[in-house]
């Protein structure tokens, strides 16, 4: 790919994809470990939160 | 068990998508008539694949099993709701890349063509489901209002897939699912090659994402379930201290 036409809408389209699935993804991935916490502090009351002694 | 098969997948999907990447950008050559802008392509097909076909099909067999009595169990409504997110993305996403590539080629960004047209429906309508499913209700009728949009919204799925034959549309005809073209497909050496890599990563991209979203609706309804039991429990020691009858 030497001479490309159309780069911006290329650049455009493949950020805009990639970009999107990314934040999607990430969000899942810590959605999960913040109620994963949230479900472990409440199992635990008595152990202080955030600290693993 | 569940984490290994997750990173796995999370991995191969990566190494999947990379490849795609490179096969769309640097190996694939530039159309005739498209020039470079037919690499648009290689994110526009299997993200329309993954919406249309893909999560929407399993939005609505989940769905299916949910309302039939026999097979009824909260994992099918979970697993609708979970995939019909991922469909809205895509599709968004689909509308996106079809509209850039449309720019270049047909000179427009937006034309009011039946399969674009039906396609934007197709997204609204899962946008609504999206909505009913966040509507507060009790569980079960919310699952059961979920899983009859969700057969009125698949409605849409066919009349989308044969827009392009049943009118006359700017949208070309379908290249890969069509029975005249399957087993001769117009898209030769590369460019075949790479399309077909591109709908493969976007599957295990989807699987990947569907196992992390069932999961995390899995976690929120046993928060939203805590909760709830939690609520009664305090309404009942109210009651109790009120001297007021509690009901069993």
């Amino acid at each position: 790919m030497i001479a490309v036409t159309h780069f911006g809408y290329l650049v455009a389209g493949y950020s805009i994809t990639f970009g999107a699935i990314g934040g999607y993804a990430a969000w899942l991935v810590l959605r999960q470990r913040a109620l994963g916490r949230a479900a472990t502090d409440k199992r635990s009351p008595d152990e202080p939160s955030g600290t693993t002694s | 068990m569940r984490t290994r098969v997750s990173l796995v997948l999370g991995w191969t999907t990566i190494l999947a998508l990379g490849l795609t990447v490179w096969l769309a950008l640097f190996v694939s050559p530039a159309d005739v008539n498209q020039k470079d802008a037919v690499r648009l392509l290689y994110l526009h097909v299997p993200t329309a694949w993954i919406a249309m076909y893909v999560s929407f099909g399993v939005t609505t067999v989940a769905s299916v099993l949910w309302l039939w009595k026999r097979t009824r169990s909260p994992k099918w409504d979970l697993l609708a709701g979970a995939s019909a997110e991922i469909g809205v993305l895509f599709i968004g996403l689909t509308l996106i890349i079809g509209s850039i590539w449309g720019k270049t080629t047909w000179g427009v960004w937006w034309t009011w063509d039946a399969r674009l047209t039906l396609t934007a429906v197709l997204l609204v309508l899962y946008l609504g489901y999206l909505a009913v499913r966040r509507a507060p209700a009790a569980t079960e009728v919310r699952a059961k209002r979920a899983a009859f949009v969700a057969l009125a919204a698949a409605v849409d799925i066919p009349i989308v897939h044969f827009a392009v034959e049943w009118w006359r549309t700017l949208h070309q005809p379908a290249s890969i699912l069509d029975d005249r073209r399957l087993l001769d497909p117009q898209i030769h050496g590369s460019m075949g090659t790479t399309l077909w890599v591109g709908v493969l990563a976007f599957t295990l991209l989807y699987s990947w994402l569907l196992l992390k979203r069932y999961r995390l609706a899995q976690m929120e309804q046993q928060i939203e379930d805590a909760r709830l039991d939690e609520a009664i429990a305090e309404r009942r020691a109210e009651a109790e201290e009120a001297g007021l009858p509690v009901p069993t």
